[in-house]
């Protein structure tokens, strides 16, 4: 057994067998000297650039490159080769007889003792993909904008019966005409909701980030759902120090704020919900808010599925699936985008349910950094243009 | 009485349009496209316009170009009423042309239209 084992290792380290592997990898592999200057392609290179070797040997990837703004390639090169990182990234590229195509590229230095000898660059073809997902999200975009132009009338025309432009109505009829506005507006919630999230993946969403006391938006919020947290006989309560200055989007921290609030009244049909807030160890960066409620927790199995898109955890436990699904997904995804996150810290069955969100403290690294890719993102939307 | 027009290719956008208008004392004219609104828009020169962007024969955006060229256009107040979400680059063009406005048609109900109505009809005789 030893033996043959040490038979096979010897071929395979043995260079014929290394250059066999590369040269049959499905993936576009190229080797540059440390300008750049291509040294080696294998067969995938003509596959995906229709360049045959002898026509790239000596060049540099800009042969089939230089579609992106000149900037990228600087931050490009400035990774690769001062920081002498790896660089990951899609970049678009053009095939020798024309036709852009987007390639997820992987470019990585090869260092002997420490010093720059040259770069292994891998691309994959991931045009056909890119198309899928932008079909996707175009559906989703036109979709619901045709939703959109029945519901306005829908809604329109129940709430101009209400007020009575078209003469007093019954009080018979003004219940269920009530029921039908309220209807409506789900149904506009719901379009709204999956125009978010094509927005989010298809990162058109605008962040727009300001320095702000935490503290104060929480009360302002709590303020405004005193009407159904009353009618729900729900005490909303806050324990501890909450005036902590973060460096978020304050729309979007209202929005995350209002959905968990929103589920926990959803929920719970007694009690209270606790917010707090405290910064931890590990990361000084972030303060950590936690919403606590005493309604009728999610199952174990349930948890895992919390924040998959459409997920709706719909058992005779939780009766009848209110929402669309798409709250915690949009939230974890705007709560991550905001150098933050969101999650399930504890949920027992009929005891109740925690969730918490992280937010960057201002004036702190982390919302520099945060600063700065909103922006760089922004530039990179603008370049697209 | 202030005359405003509809252009709006949704016939039930645009019944109820007439009706919130009409009961609440303006006279309301109406066109089903891009092109025979700006040709009413014109003819009639309307005290304030509401347009919608999405239409057939001539979208919204050209409407509102070509009606600030014209002498008498280019100074009528004129209300985006669409279901599109606009990117920035689009609202940036809407606001170059001012006076114009921005409203996302579901998200508004027809007594807060007629509010901003006559709140824009205010400014404009100022």
């Amino acid at each position: 057994m030893k033996k043959k084992f040490k038979k096979i290792r010897k071929i395979i380290i043995d260079d014929s067998m290394f250059k066999m592997a590369v040269e049959n990898a499905f993936n576009h592999i190229i080797i540059t000297d440390p300008e750049g200057k291509i040294i080696y392609a294998n067969k995938a290179v003509k596959k995906i650039t229709h360049y045959k070797p002898e026509e790239i040997i000596g060049k540099t990837a800009a042969v089939w490159g230089n579609q992106m703004p000149k900037e990228f390639y600087k931050k490009l090169w400035r990774k690769i080769k001062i920081e002498k990182r790896p660089f990951s990234g899609e970049i678009i590229n053009r095939r020798k007889n024309d036709g852009q195509y987007i390639a997820k590229t992987v470019i990585s230095p090869i260092l002997r003792h420490n010093k720059l000898i040259g770069y292994i660059g891998t691309e994959d073809d991931i045009t056909k993909q890119k198309q899928i997902d932008k079909m996707k999200s175009d559906f989703i975009s036109i979709a619901s904008h045709e939703l959109r132009t029945p519901l306005t009338a829908i809604k329109g025309f129940i709430s101009m019966i209400l007020d009575g432009d078209f003469g007093q109505i019954n009080n018979n009829l003004a219940s269920p005409l009530k029921d039908i506005e309220q209807a409506a507006d789900k149904l506009i919630g719901l379009v709204n909701n999956l125009l978010n999230v094509s927005r989010i993946e298809n990162g058109r969403m605008k962040f727009i980030l300001t320095d702000f006391d935490l503290g104060q938006l929480t009360k302002e919020i709590i303020k405004l759902l005193e009407p159904i947290s009353k009618q729900r006989k729900i005490l909303i309560k806050i324990e501890g120090r909450i005036d902590y200055r973060v460096f978020a989007d304050k729309e979007k921290v209202r929005e995350i704020f209002n959905n968990l609030i929103g589920n926990a009244l959803k929920f719970a049909n007694h009690g209270k919900i606790t917010i707090s807030m405290k910064k931890i160890k590990t990361d000084k960066d972030l303060v950590f808010i936690y919403i606590k409620d005493a309604g009728i927790g999610i199952a174990p199995d349930d948890q895992q599925k919390l924040f998959n898109k459409f997920q709706q955890v719909s058992t005779q436990q939780y009766g009848k699936p209110q929402g669309s699904g798409l709250g915690l997904y949009i939230s974890k995804l705007i709560a991550k985008k905001m150098s933050g996150d969101l999650w399930l810290e504890r949920s027992e069955v009929n005891k109740g349910s925690t969730f918490g969100f992280s937010l960057p403290l201002s004036g702190t690294l982390r919302s520099i950094k945060l600063k700065l890719q909103i922006k760089s993102e922004a530039d990179q939307h603008s370049d697209q243009k | 009485m202030k005359k405003i027009l509809v252009v709006d290719d949704d016939n039930n956008i645009i019944k109820m349009y007439l009706i919130i208008l009409k009961n609440s004392g303006y006279e309301p004219l109406y066109a089903i496209n891009g092109k025979q609104g700006l040709e009413m828009a014109l003819q009639n020169h309307p005290d304030l316009i509401f347009l919608d962007l999405a239409m057939p024969v001539m979208d919204g955006m050209t409407v509102l170009k070509k009606l600030r060229e014209d002498t008498w256009g280019k100074n009528v107040p004129v209300i985006i009423l669409t279901n599109y979400d606009t990117d920035d680059k689009l609202i940036s063009e809407i606001q170059k042309t001012k006076p114009s406005y921005y409203l996302l048609k579901t998200n508004i109900t027809p007594n807060e239209i007629i509010n901003k109505i006559e709140e824009l009809l205010k400014i404009e005789n100022k």
